[in-house]
C-alpha cells in the first residue's frame, strides 16, 4: 500500500504520533488501524526511523571567523546612544528638578526618556491603530491635562512626494506638536527650538517605527519612511518661544514652517 | 553580562551596545549556520547566507516586534536569506549538477556515517519549502507554532508541508535504496 492508498485520517495520525501530536483516544485508533494494515504500519516504522535519524544528525561548527565577519559587516554606528547612561542618575537626583538646572542634563533625560518611549511605543504598541494621546500622558509625570492646551495653528503639508498635517497646541508650561507626515521617500523632520526655553519630556509614534529619534541642545531629528503620525511634546518656560519645523528629502527642504507660541 | 535575555539584549543593541548583539550572534550562529548548511548543503554558501541573516537582523532590530520570540524573527530572516539564495542558485545550476558536484565535496567531511550522508544528499532533493520544514521541526526541533512564526504561513500548512515533505523524503531514500531502521 502506497502511502498515497491510506486513508487520510490516518496518514494524519501517523504523522502527528511521529510529531508527539496526538491523544491517547487518536494513539489507540491508529494502533488499531496499523495492525490491520502492514503497509501502512511499515509507513510508519519507516516515517519514525526516519524522524530518529534527521534528529541524530549531529551539528556542525561555523568557522571561528564567523562571529568576526558578522560583527565587522555590521554597520557600527546604527544605534547610537543618545546619552550617556550616567545621565540617568540625573533624572532621579535633586539637580534634575533644581530650577537653575544645566540644560543639557534636562535635554539628556529627556532624551533617554525619549528613546524610551520610542522602543515601548514602537515595541509593545504595535498594533495601535490610532495615536492616543492619552498614551502620551499617561507616561509622563505631567501636572496638566492635554486637553487644556490651545490650539496655536494646524495646517496640511503639501508637496510634491510629501503630505500630511501639523498642529500645534500649547500652555503657559506645554507645547504639543502633532505631526501627520506621509511620504514615498525615506524624509528628515527637524525640530528646532531655543535651547533655554525648552525641554523634551515626550514622544509618541501612531504605529511601528524604525526610526531613531536623535535629540541635542536645540533640535530634535527623526528619519521617517512611509505614513506615521507622531506627537511630541515639550516643557516650556512662560517665555515666547520660536519652533521651527523643517521636512526634508536628500537634503532638499521640502516644508519649513515657524511658529510663535507666545509666553504669560 | 551574562545570562541576559534576548530581549534585554535586544534592548541594549537599540541603545547604542554592539556587544550586546555579538552575545546574539553568539548564541544563535550555530544553529542558524547549521539550519542554512542543512539546506544549502555547502558550508561556505552557509556562512555567507548566516553573515547576511545576521547583518539583516541588526539593520531592522528596532523593528523586531517584541511579541514574538527573537529566535523566531531572526531565524524567519534566516531562512528567507535561505530560500532567496537557493533560488538564485537554480538560476544558475540544475539540481543535478549541485548533486554531483555536492557528492564529491569537501562537506561530505562532516556526515559522521553513510546513513547521515544519506539523508543530507536526499534532503537536497526535496523541494526547498519542504527541506525548510524538515530542517526546522527534525533538526532545529521548533514547534508547529514557531515554525508557522518563521515561515510566515499558518500551522495547518505547516502541518500538511511537513507531512508532505516527511513522505517525499522517505520515497527518495527509498529509490538510493537506502533500509530503515537498520
Amino acid at each position: 500500500m502506497a502511502a498515497n492508498m491510506i486513508d487520510e485520517k490516518y496518514l494524519e495520525l501517523i504523522h502527528r504520533k511521529i510529531d508527539g501530536d496526538i491523544t491517547e483516544d487518536e494513539k489507540e485508533q491508529l494502533f488499531q488501524f496499523l495492525k490491520a494494515n502492514p503497509e501502512a504500519e511499515q509507513l510508519y516504522n519507516d516515517l519514525l526511523e526516519m524522524s530518529k535519524d534527521l534528529g541524530g544528525l549531529e551539528d556542525i561548527d561555523p568557522s571561528p571567523n564567523l562571529k568576526k565577519n558578522i560583527m565587522n559587516a555590521i554597520p557600527a554606528n546604527k544605534y547610537v546612544p543618545v546619552v550617556k547612561e550616567s545621565f540617568w542618575a540625573s533624572l532621579f537626583g535633586e539637580g534634575f528638578f533644581a530650577p537653575r538646572m544645566k540644560m543639557s542634563y534636562a535635554f539628556a533625560g529627556g532624551a533617554l526618556a525619549g528613546i524610551l518611549l520610542l522602543m515601548l511605543f514602537t515595541t509593545s504598541n504595535q498594533q495601535q491603530s490610532q495615536l492616543n494621546l492619552d498614551d502620551l500622558q499617561g507616561t509622563m509625570v505631567l501636572n496638566e491635562s492635554l486637553d487644556d492646551l490651545q490650539l496655536l495653528e494646524s495646517g496640511e503639508i503639501n508637496n510634491a512626494g510629501l503630505s500630511g498635517n501639523l498642529t500645534v497646541k500649547y500652555s503657559d508650561r506645554l507645547i504639543l506638536l502633532d505631526l501627520s507626515v506621509n511620504s514615498i521617500q525615506s524624509t528628515h523632520i527637524l525640530l528646532r527650538f531655543p535651547q533655554d526655553d525648552i525641554r523634551f519630556r515626550g514622544f509618541l509614534p501612531e504605529s511601528q517605527s524604525s526610526n531613531t529619534l536623535v535629540l541635542n541642545d536645540s533640535e530634535l531629528k527623526l528619519s521617517h519612511n512611509g505614513n506615521n503620525r507622531y506627537a511630541v511634546l515639550l516643557r516650556r518656560t512662560e517665555n515666547p518661544i520660536q519652533l521651527e519645523v523643517l521636512l526634508s528629502q536628500s537634503a532638499s527642504n521640502l516644508y519649513k514652517k515657524q511658529y510663535l507660541i507666545p509666553g504669560e | 553580562m551574562p545570562n541576559k535575555s534576548d530581549l534585554e539584549l535586544v534592548r541594549q543593541v537599540l541603545n547604542g551596545k554592539n556587544q550586546a548583539f555579538e552575545m546574539l550572534v553568539v548564541k544563535y550562529q550555530k544553529p542558524i549556520f547549521n539550519a542554512a548548511f542543512r539546506m544549502v548543503q555547502n558550508s561556505d554558501d552557509a556562512e555567507e547566507i548566516a553573515q547576511s541573516a545576521f547583518v539583516k537582523a541588526y539593520e531592522k532590530l528596532s523593528s523586531y516586534n517584541e511579541k514574538y520570540k527573537f529566535f523566531s524573527w531572526l531565524y524567519r530572516i534566516a531562512i528567507n536569506e535561505t530560500l532567496n539564495f537557493i533560488s538564485k542558485r537554480k538560476n544558475k545550476d540544475s539540481l543535478d549538477t549541485e548533486m554531483v558536484s555536492r557528492e564529491s565535496s569537501p562537506e561530505d567531511l562532516y556526515s559522521h556515517s553513510e546513513r547521515s550522508q544519506n539523508l543530507q544528499i536526499a534532503l537536497g532533493e526535496l523541494k526547498s519549502e519542504y527541506r525548510a520544514v524538515i530542517v526546522l521541526k527534525h533538526l532545529q526541533e521548533l514547534s508547529y507554532q514557531e515554525i508557522s512564526e518563521i515561515l510566515d504561513v499558518p500551522v495547518k500548512t505547516v502541518k500538511s508541508r511537513l507531512f508532505t515533505a516527511r513522505q517525499q523524503l522517505r520515497e527518495v531514500l527509498l529509490k538510493r535504496g537506502i533500509q530503515f531502521g537498520g
